[in-house]
């Protein structure tokens, strides 16, 4: 028995399974979250590499699987990755129970995790980008089945992580096959400038930002907000793996200040495009890149310092608050699509009085994911900001405007949603399930942000043991 | 001598192919066209990588070819023409103009390829001059493809034609087995996946 078998090829052959159960949604389901939380569960539980015994048996769970010559390897420290993915996973499969989403999800997401868990256990290491652009592809299967329409946003997405995926490839193989001389400055520069495209391209930095807020239109928002999850949480961690790689890549000024200017302009837009939204789904999308460009802050922050372990480490508790406001946004505004059929903002004006649950639970998600007091996303946001204003003000400064863009944009829809109704529009409604899910997850973002002991050191030091090890 | 008359006929292939890809209207003419663009593909492969081998990739990129056109041939909205599914209408009439426009921006590739050619083959210079020129034209018309028409189908034969140019380069590169079936795997998953866009947006019964 391997690791990767474990962790990757159990899951993939279950989606596979899952795919064929997925028209009894609840045993779906039941399947989905089940077999993510033992898998969760198992990579908090097993060493990898060492000898385990349980009664008269002894075995060992060895870290590498051999495929076709090429190695998939998980390291002990690589699980603090495959609990974060796992549990993501069952989080939003649970919140899947009560919406009208579709049944093929449960399996297309286990796929989409076991793959995206392959992109970051792969070597050689270039190799991750080909498995990231599957679970892309599979990302938009996903979100087009559960959509409306196929729009521009959907097509973008599949094209620019596409056009990405070559590029970074290349740039792989040129950084271990080629042992480039750092004082042969064409091909360094070409190299540095296919990094930055390549990145920008996956990594949906300005100006292939697009697709964030085009997609939020025509995608379901539970899956919408999956997919906003998921995505740029394993392409940054990927990113981080793959530059570390090479010391004189990562340590380059132009690298530095390539991730400096994304987030400054991510955090920066992001927020202003927020402030002014009229689609919760695109709030969602704007929030979002102001996340992303967070994250880039933070990554330029961790290969400059001389604790990068640490600083990068920080990326496990934003995540973890992260998740949790997506996956409550997620199921609050998939309640709100079903009830009235839109997240027009304007069409929603005083759905608070009918689904006060729901709302409620988009308002305190989106200050978690602005980073505002009292709530699960503030520990990790309020790091961040001291960092950033201490080494570089200016991103500091961008982080705040995105945060406020995100504030603004939050007090602004629940404005809406909390509006006197007039007579004769639809009216929605909530279940004693979905109430009881919404009621956990705004009690346990607040609860978290009071109390962040519960979760902080857990996590940071979940990425201490990620970063340190890889 | 056979080696370079193929090199060159694989090459002109790949223009002349792209160049109607751009230009043409007609689903079928434009899969049948990927399709030639496929066998280029195959015979710039069979240069750096076992016959079988390269044999594979002819098949994969045949039966995404399949995968759409299937899908297209059994919706009750297509004839002849591409359907525009974000759009949900049809374009049948594209005037003169567009087209010679496309086709200097294919002109324009060409010459951006000329000039760079020796700067992009001295980064690699493992691959054939010829294979490069091959690669790069299949690159710049699928980024172009993906640009002009905001189409499913159009994307979809872009990102295959694009996918075709990296795998020509690549394959000179890095012959590996496992990479080639990951390479396949990717592009049998755009085919699918966009079939499968074109079948939702189409308006058939699910």
């Amino acid at each position: 028995m391997n690791a990767p078998l474990i962790w990757i090829g159990i899951p993939a052959a279950a989606a596979i399974i899952m795919l064929l159960v997925s028209r009894w949604k609840r045993l779906a389901v039941a399947l989905g979250a089940g077999l993510s939380l033992i898998l969760a569960g198992l990579a908090w539980l097993l060493p990898v590499g060492k000898l385990i015994q349980i009664g008269i048996l002894t075995f060992e769970i060895s870290p590498v699987w051999t495929i076709l010559g090429r190695r998939f390897v998980l390291e002990s420290s690589d699980r603090p990755l495959v609990i974060f993915f796992n549990l993501a996973l069952a989080f939003w499969f649970i919140a899947a129970l009560e919406c009208d989403v579709f049944a093929p999800f449960i399996a297309l997401g286990t796929g989409m995790s076991a793959i995206l868990t392959a992109a970051t256990l792969v070597q050689p290491f270039y190799y991750g980008v080909i498995f990231l652009l599957i679970a892309m592809v599979l990302g938009v299967g996903m979100l087009a089945t559960g959509s409306q329409h196929v729009g521009a946003g959907m097509l973008r997405f599949l094209v620019f992580q596409t056009f990405g995926m070559p590029i970074l490839l290349l740039i792989g193989w040129m950084m271990s096959s080629l042992e480039i001389n750092p004082t042969e400055t064409a091909q360094l520069f070409t190299v540095r400038l296919l990094t930055s495209i390549g990145f920008g391209l996956i990594l949906a930095i300005f100006p292939f930002h697009s697709w964030l807020g085009m997609i939020a239109e025509e995608g379901h928002p539970l899956l919408l907000s999956y997919t906003f999850f998921i995505i740029p949480f394993a392409a940054n961690i990927f990113a981080i793996l793959f530059l570390r790689q090479s010391a004189w890549l990562k340590d380059s000024l132009w690298i530095i200040a390539f991730f400096r200017l994304s987030g400054f302009l991510m955090t920066l837009i992001g927020g202003l495009e927020a402030a002014f939204h009229h689609h919760i789904g695109k709030l969602m999308g704007y929030s979002i890149m102001v996340e992303i460009g967070i994250m880039q802050l933070v990554i330029s922050l961790g290969f400059v310092s001389t604790e990068s372990e640490s600083f990068l480490a920080i990326l496990f508790p934003l995540l973890f608050g992260n998740m949790i406001s997506l996956g409550l946004l997620g199921l609050s505004l998939s309640i709100f699509q079903g009830s009235y059929q839109t997240i027009e903002i304007d069409e929603l004006a005083g759905a608070g009085v009918f689904s006060p649950y729901s709302s409620m639970a988009v308002f305190i998600a989106l200050l978690s994911l602005a980073g505002f007091p009292v709530t699960a996303g503030f520990p990790a946001h309020l790091i961040i900001w001291q960092n950033l204003f201490l080494d570089f003000p200016l991103g500091g400064l961008s982080a705040i405007v995105g945060s406020l863009g995100i504030l603004i944009g939050s007090v602004r829809t629940f404005s809406v949603l909390m509006r006197a109704r007039e007579k004769g529009g639809r009216e929605g409604s909530e279940n004693s399930y979905q109430k009881i899910l919404l009621g956990i997850g705004i009690l346990g973002l607040i609860i978290l942000g009071l109390l962040p002991q519960i979760y902080f050191p857990l996590t940071f030091n979940l990425g201490l043991i990620f970063m340190g090890g890889r | 001598m056979w080696v370079v008359v193929l090199r060159w006929a694989a090459l002109i292939l790949i223009v002349l192919a792209g160049i109607y890809n751009l230009i043409g209207n007609d689903w079928r003419r434009i899969g049948f066209s990927l399709a030639i663009e496929f066998i280029a593909i195959f015979l710039f492969a069979t240069l750096n990588i076992p016959f079988s081998l390269a044999l594979v990739k002819l098949l994969e990129g045949w039966m995404a070819i399949a995968i759409l056109g299937t899908t297209l041939s059994t919706l009750p909205i297509v004839d002849k023409t591409i359907f525009d599914h974000a759009n949900r209408q049809f374009n049948e009439t594209d005037p003169f103009s567009p087209k010679l426009f496309r086709v200097f921006f294919a002109v324009l590739i060409g010459i951006a390829i000329v000039v760079n050619i020796f700067f992009v083959h001295n980064l690699f210079l493992m691959i054939d001059r010829v294979q490069t020129i091959a690669g790069l034209f299949m690159l710049g018309f699928g980024i172009l493809m993906c640009s002009f028409r905001q189409t499913i189908y159009s994307s979809a034969v872009g990102l295959l034609t694009f996918m075709g140019g990296f795998e020509v380069l690549f394959v000179a590169l890095e012959p590996s087995v496992l990479l080639l079936g990951l390479l396949a795997g990717v592009d049998l998953a755009i085919a699918s996946v966009c079939a499968w866009l074109i079948y939702i947006t189409s308006g058939a019964p699910e």
